[in-house]
């Protein structure tokens, strides 16, 4: 299903279901522009279907023209080649370094810094919570939309399916969010808590954000972003003092 | 191309194309000048590379399976060292293309191999792992001569994910960790045969590259993991996914990159688009 989070931007929210009571987005964000539309991620083989009918209602006759891959891995870049089959005419944007090993077509190649895609600009941002090196977070200028791959996700319950934050009772569970990091992200238990809270928030003071649209959680609307940004760091500082109690008992 | 490690041990290396035809460096005593010099250029001299391990014994496992650039090139190797023998075991270290992307074009040409997979999370079937063998951390196969145990992948990328370690030979497969980027003319030469030697500068040009959150390291963490792996598996050889294999001084090798985490923490990360010349190219 697609939700309308900004004037020509539309989450599709897609569901894994991890188990009966908590559920994985495997989502993607169409982006209407001044010639088509942009794809943010191409989604999971297991959402195929939907995601390419999905499109073509919102993009009606016209062309989908661009897709920004955030990095390559399958939940993100897997339908790449059945969607550029549908859509021949877009181009591809990706960081990866080398398309034939990254089993991508040719693409346009993505490093950080402003970028005009289809005529709108965007910032492109070194992903600090990521599970590839080269993952980028996208700022849509124009919204203000950031879009965050792996990072800043979250597990939801079967009714937060197509909830956007303002939508859930209570706000995005503190649970789920550290459930999420702890499980997506092993590597945050051996990282220095503080140190990368300070950098999530060089992002966060250089850029205003109205939404944070994440590939695996519900998208944030700007008046949660706080908590959730309390939320995630206390997820982190939780994992480190896991890592040494456990250190302490070895 | 494939080389043994040790008996039963090969080592397959897949090399992508080098830079270094446009730089006027004629021997390897002017291409180590320059790179100490110009430590950025490292990538663009070298490669990134990768490797799979078939470890052939009574059975026969295969620790990932090379870039989706290379599906020919693994299955003729696997041709050519198991002729009419097949593969037992498929292991994937974790989901990555560069490492699992050849699983069905293996398990096609090898019907009866058994796919492995570390159990971590419930979302396997994202991945096409649905139908694999879920091993947990300390699971161990026996191959006939050599053991193999599924050990906790130190520094992982990505979610599913395990290193391996072979007790006979003690070989620790390290996957993402230990990479570096390789010259051309040291494809399948071990460390200790590379001329003009190994110096932190590689290791630290690909993990300040690719395991980007050495940036927010705390290194009494990292520190103590590596020990604990020192420890633990006292291993003789470093086998990783995107270097060479190192079949001696193992230890001081990870001692080393103790160093390595502690200036990508103090240096930053590096630049995704720094050490690569691309064509910036736009609609």
């Amino acid at each position: 299903m697609a939700v309308e989070l900004a004037d020509g931007t539309y989450w599709l929210s897609k569901c894994f279901e991890i188990t009966e009571t908590s559920h994985l987005h495997v989502s993607v964000y169409l982006i209407e522009n001044d010639r088509g539309f942009t794809l943010i991620d191409t989604g999971s083989h297991n959402h195929l279907a939907e995601i390419e009918s999905e499109t073509r209602e919102i993009v009606g006759d016209q062309p989908v023209n661009s897709i920004v891959l955030s990095h390559i891995d399958l939940p993100h870049a897997e339908n790449v080649s059945p969607l550029m089959e549908r859509w021949p005419g877009a181009s591809l944007y990706s960081a990866a370094g080398n398309p034939a090993t990254a089993g991508i077509p040719d693409r346009i190649f993505l490093g950080q810094g402003p970028k005009d895609i289809s005529g709108r600009r965007y910032e492109f941002i070194q992903a600090p919570l990521a599970d590839r090196q080269h993952t980028l977070w996208t700022y849509d200028t124009t919204t203000e939309i950031l879009f965050t791959a792996d990072g800043l996700g979250n597990y939801h319950r079967p009714n937060q399916c197509t909830a956007v934050s303002t939508e859930i009772d209570g706000g995005i569970e503190p649970e789920d969010i550290y459930r999420f990091h702890k499980y997506e992200l092993r590597w945050l238990r051996l990282v220095d808590p503080e140190k990368i809270c300070a950098d999530l928030d060089t992002i966060f003071d250089e850029f205003d954000v109205e939404y944070i649209a994440p590939i695996h959680g519900n998208p944030i609307q700007s008046v949660d972003v706080d908590d959730y940004r309390s939320d995630l760091y206390e997820s982190i500082r939780r994992l480190d003092n896991e890592y040494w109690e456990a250190a302490e008992t070895a | 191309m494939a080389r043994e490690v040790v008996e039963g041990v090969h080592w397959i290396q897949e090399y992508t194309s080098s830079q270094i035809d446009e730089y006027d460096l004629d021997t390897p005593e002017e291409v180590f000048s320059y790179l100490k010099d110009n430590p950025d250029d490292w990538y663009n001299i070298g490669a990134n590379t990768m490797s799979a391990y078939l470890l052939q014994d009574e059975k026969s496992l295969l620790f990932d399976t090379l870039s989706p650039a290379a599906e020919d090139q693994i299955l003729r190797e696997l041709d050519d060292i198991l002729g009419s023998d097949g593969l037992d075991y498929l292991v994937p270290s974790h989901t990555d293309v560069q490492h699992a992307a050849n699983s069905f074009a293996i398990l096609e040409a090898y019907p009866d191999a058994e796919l492995i997979s570390p159990q971590w999370g419930e979302k396997h079937d994202l991945y096409h792992l649905q139908d694999a063998r879920f091993v947990d951390v300390g699971t161990t196969l026996e191959l006939g001569r050599f053991t193999v145990e599924f050990i906790e992948p130190t520094f992982p990328d990505s979610a599913i994910h395990t290193w391996l370690f072979e007790h006979t030979e003690r070989i620790l497969f390290t996957v993402d960790w230990f990479g570096f980027p390789v010259l051309p003319d040291e494809t399948l030469r071990f460390v200790d045969e590379f001329d003009g030697g190994f110096t932190l500068d590689r290791l630290y040009q690909f993990h300040a590259l690719v395991v980007f959150w050495y940036q927010y390291a705390d290194l009494d963490k990292v520190d103590r993991e590596i020990d604990h792996l020192i420890e633990r598996f006292e291993p003789m050889m470093l086998a990783p996914a995107h270097g060479n294999v190192a079949r001696k001084d193992a230890v001081e090798y990870m001692e080393m990159i103790k160093s390595v985490a502690a200036n990508v923490r103090d240096e930053g990360r590096i630049d995704i688009a720094m050490n690569k010349k691309f064509d910036r190219g736009g609609e």
